[in-house]
């Protein structure tokens, strides 16, 4: 086989190689098969007797060498083959890949007819997912995305502006009884500042009264428990 | 002050006969209440006068007409407060509440009487200052009472 930098013989050359290489060896051919035609005519009663025909009586040593070069013509397409093959892989192929404008092959492609062609859905059935899942370091994924980046991407008025936030403040307020609240911290508010009052008003009840009594000089205090007697 | 002696003291003074301070806080906000009672009410007429006329006029009273229609929403806003439970926003606010002086209910006729009583003659409230038992002398000619009473009748002193 030729080195990929070695040019190797010329196509003509070794087609012509070819062509001898064929002949020859069908010539050969052509003379073992009459060899066999002779040797059979005549059945010999001691087969281990060597049969005597007239190709036979040719030299011995220039048949057989005679046959083995026919044996390599025939085994010589094969070799040829393999070389005219080498010879189109090393340069001629190259060669028209060098001259072919792959880009305008490739525009001249209708993708999109490749793309119908491909069942996807089917592809899709074959892929196992959870295992493509399982494989996935999602940790390793979020350390690489940058939020503040993704976030400074963000148009945060322009998101604002896309919410409807009447439903969702309604909808909110459905939820939360703000009536109830109101009323029960303006209720517990308002039941706190009155209970001080009262007990405020009640100190300086007490107080007046032990005054009013010292100045009346009055013994006992007050009698403010209600009864049936009559009041003085 | 904590809230332990808060209601100690909150619970000594139920369904006692409150003091003068107590009572005259509670007629004083009862005495503001019934002007802007009075105030809303002349807003009122005015404004449905105003529909039948070209403009909006406040609505004036010469005396002494001003007078006797104060002194009557005055009458009519204790009689009712007093006649229907004892309690007026006042005595409502303070957590008192007026009653006979066996701690029944007032009737509406003693509540109208006191209440008529009061406008007439004032003063007699002072008595309260005096008095050993707490009771003005509106309390003393109806025998009724003004106890402390926050909505637990039944509390155990």
């Amino acid at each position: 086989m030729a080195a990929p930098g070695d040019p190797g013989p010329p196509l003509s050359a070794e087609a012509a190689r070819l062509v001898t290489d064929a002949v020859g060896g069908a010539v050969v051919r052509m003379v073992e098969a009459l060899g066999w035609m002779s040797s059979s005519g005549a059945p010999q009663p001691d087969s281990k007797a060597p049969s005597v025909t007239p190709l036979r009586r040719l030299p011995r040593t220039g048949l057989d060498a005679g046959v083995e070069a026919g044996k390599q013509a025939a085994r010589a397409p094969a070799t040829a083959a393999s070389r005219v093959l080498d010879v189109l892989a090393g340069e001629v192929i190259p060669a028209v890949i060098r001259r072919l404008d792959l880009n305008a092959i490739i525009d001249r492609v209708d993708i999109q007819r490749v793309i119908d062609r491909v069942d996807v859905q089917e592809v899709v059935r074959k892929v196992d997912l959870d295992d493509v899942v399982r494989r996935v370091d999602i940790d390793v994924i979020i350390d690489r995305v940058d939020v503040n980046a993704v976030l400074g991407r963000v148009d945060v008025n322009e998101l604002v502006g896309r919410v409807d936030v009447g439903p969702v403040a309604q909808e909110a307020l459905d939820a939360v009884d703000v009536g109830a609240i109101v009323r029960e911290s303006t209720t517990s508010l308002g039941a706190e500042a009155a209970e001080a009052a009262r007990v405020q008003a009640m100190r300086a009840d007490d107080g007046l009264n032990r005054i009013i009594d010292t100045v009346l000089r009055r013994g006992e205090p007050r009698d403010t428990a209600l009864d049936s007697r009559t009041a003085r | 002050m904590t809230s332990v002696s808060l209601t100690a003291r909150a619970r000594a003074h139920q369904w006692q006969r409150a003091g003068i301070v107590s009572r005259l806080v509670a007629d004083v906000i009862d005495i503001v209440f019934v002007l802007v009672a009075g105030v809303v009410l002349l807003a009122l007429v005015a404004g449905v006068r105003a529909l039948f006329s070209h403009g909006f006029h406040f609505l004036t009273i010469p005396q002494p007409g001003r007078g006797i229609a104060a002194g009557a929403l005055l009458v009519v806003y204790l009689w009712v407060g007093w006649g229907l439970n004892g309690r007026t926003v006042g005595k409502m606010t303070m957590g008192l509440r007026a009653v006979q002086a066996d701690g029944s209910d007032l009737s509406p006729t003693r509540a109208l009487a006191r209440a008529l009583l009061y406008l007439l003659f004032p003063i007699g409230f002072l008595w309260v200052v005096v008095s050993h038992r707490n009771a003005s002398v509106q309390d003393l000619l109806l025998r009724t009472a003004v106890v402390h009473d926050w909505g637990t009748r039944h509390i155990e002193v």
